[in-house]
């Protein structure tokens, strides 16, 4: 700890006095400005990059996959984004895929949604039933695989393509039986509808079903994790200072994104990343290795889980696409 | 029709869509969430006008900067193709291959080579508005009666000479009708690009709102972009009017 005050306070002297020797780093998001972005604009504004030398603009995303491909154009140092998308793209070239170091999703956000009067509990109660699901989505892409796990016969599931933005809604009319939606946005897409997601919905989790991948985390860009490994770990130790504070406290964290875009509904922002830190953040895992780390063996899984979908020959191995080298001591990141 | 009854018709139109809007909500018992009446959308205009200003602000600026460098690259084009066969010939084929990809997928690649935000919003809107510049101008120019060129030929004049004296004013009317649509696109590109990637802008604060379940600051935000669209094309209108006004021999 005392040599990490040490290096925090060096990076201070040496960066100091004009802040415009810091390193600039360009963030992306995964999507547009939301509450579970909190703890980026809560680092910013609270100055915890500058303390460490880091000058980070914050710019909003097109996706969690998108992250992966921005980094790589070289448009972006570091984002937040999907794991799997690392995978995929380490397993075309290792040297050139941003590596992930701080995790802060450590359960998948993927979930099949059925009303709460469905007789479907589990994956495999889906077969003859129709399921809706988003062409070209993450959550459609990982359905075979969760399938396989459950013990459920994809042929005798009829899927059919439906728009992200309409699957509440045809699930409402019964035009399908189960969508396939992302927990985070479905659950506040209820509400929205004006419906109550605990008592008229079930979420049946993909992790709960067997298929036990990460999802979305902190990245960085491969030049700045060689070239600039200090920054990293600056970056890392910024962000996981405000991520412990959000968690302590999710209305200053919803109140950090309003303040960022007064547009925001401040509650909705705020039951947003409540469910979030609820059901994506905290595990029994999270609780036992801290926030930002990986289960490496479960990393190992999900790599060969991505591997079968996408048929690629070599896996990358699962120490190409994390590195703990970066996070805060354990007593920092416990929850 | 006199001219103030003609005003006075085309207000009522627009206010008479407004009142059926308002009344048409009422009464069928629409939810706020699919089409919110106009007196919401006004509203929450009022209500949230302060967060918007900065919204509206960046988009009018990237607006204007791309539709600015399209006019420019937009007239040395049109200028080129129109007066030379050979330029129309060969380049004619590319311009209508680039303008006939869709914008919208244009902004992602745009944003791996200068990350999100201000500059692929201007390079939308800038290339989203080249094109019926460059169409306009070119006709205006290949369309120069041949006699008026014989004219200047038997008067000695080079072909730079009957270019500016002939061409270009030739072709103004041509150009002023086209900056009447190209500004109207250039808002267009610059929405697309902010929808996509950007952290400010009207397209950008829709997305925000409509995340949020705020449908009446959806709508306002489509008011803002038909209320800015509509105030550039009567500025270009009149500019039009007073620039070009000669062309217009007839009464209309």
């Amino acid at each position: 700890m005392r040599r990490l005050i040490a290096t925090a306070l060096a990076a201070l002297v040496l960066t100091s006095p004009a802040s415009a020797t810091d390193l600039a780093i360009k963030f992306t998001l995964d999507w547009k400005l939301q509450g579970i972005h909190s703890w980026f604009y809560v680092a910013k504004e609270k100055g915890y990059f500058a303390a460490e030398g880091l000058d980070v603009t914050i710019d909003q995303g097109e996706g969690s996959a998108a992250t992966i491909t921005r980094i790589m154009s070289g448009a972006y140092d570091a984002g937040f984004g999907d794991m799997n998308a690392i995978v995929q793209a380490a397993a075309l070239d290792v040297g050139a895929a941003p590596v992930m170091v701080y995790q802060i999703y450590n359960q998948p956000p993927f979930a099949i949604l059925v009303k709460s009067g469905s007789k479907v509990v589990a994956a495999a109660d889906l077969a003859g039933l129709k399921v809706g699901a988003p062409p070209g989505s993450a959550v459609t892409k990982l359905f075979p695989a969760l399938a396989a796990k459950a013990g459920l016969d994809m042929a005798a599931v009829d899927i059919i393509s439906v728009k992200s933005n309409l699957q509440e809604q045809m699930l409402i009319q019964d035009n399908v039986d189960a969508s396939l939606v992302f927990n985070v946005t479905s659950y506040l897409n209820i509400i929205g509808l004006g419906m109550d997601p605990e008592t008229d919905f079930r979420f049946i989790g993909y992790g709960a079903s067997g298929l036990d991948i990460y999802s979305n985390g902190v990245m960085v860009s491969r030049k700045l994790y060689t070239e600039h490994p200090e920054a990293v770990a600056g970056l890392v130790r910024a962000i996981n200072k405000a991520v412990m504070e959000v968690l302590a406290d999710p209305a200053m964290g919803a109140a950090a994104v309003k303040a960022e875009e007064p547009l925001l509904n401040e509650g909705l922002e705020q039951k947003r990343l409540d469910f979030a830190l609820n059901n994506l953040i905290k595990s029994p895992e999270s609780v036992m290795l801290g926030v930002g780390a990986v289960d490496m063996d479960r990393l190992a899984r999900t790599i060969r889980v991505i591997q079968q979908i996408y048929g690629f020959e070599t896996a990358p191995e699962a120490s190409s696409i994390f590195s703990d080298a970066f996070l805060p001591p354990l007593a920092d990141r416990t929850l | 029709m006199t001219p103030t009854r003609q005003r006075l018709a085309s207000t009522a139109l627009i206010v008479g869509v407004f009142v059926v809007w308002e009344f048409f909500c009422l009464v069928a018992g629409i939810s706020e969430l699919i089409l919110p009446r106009p007196s919401r959308i006004v509203a929450s205009f009022i209500e949230y006008a302060p967060a918007i200003w900065p919204h509206a602000w960046q988009t009018l600026y990237t607006t204007m900067v791309g539709f600015f460098f399209g006019v420019i690259i937009g007239l040395s084009l049109g200028v080129l193709i129109g007066s030379s066969k050979l330029a129309y010939d060969t380049a004619y084929p590319l311009l209508v291959g680039i303008s006939s990809i869709p914008k919208v997928a244009v902004v992602p690649i745009f944003v791996l080579w200068f990350g999100a935000g201000t500059v692929p919003a201007i390079l939308t809107a800038m290339i989203i508005c080249i094109f019926p510049i460059v169409v306009n101008v070119s006709t205006g120019i290949a369309t120069v009666e041949p006699e008026l060129e014989d004219v200047m030929k038997s008067l000695k004049a080079s072909k730079w000479e009957t270019l500016v004296n002939i061409g270009l004013p030739r072709s103004m009317p041509y150009f002023f009708a086209s900056l009447k649509v190209a500004i109207t696109l250039a808002f267009v590109g610059s929405v697309i690009a902010e929808t996509v990637a950007s952290n400010k802008g009207v397209g950008n604060m829709m997305l925000i709102a409509s995340s949020s379940f705020n449908v009446p600051l959806v709508f306002a935000g489509l008011m803002v972009l038909a209320v800015m669209g509509v105030t550039l094309y009567a500025i270009f209108a009149v500019l039009e009017r007073r620039l070009a006004g000669w062309a217009m021999r007839k009464e209309i």
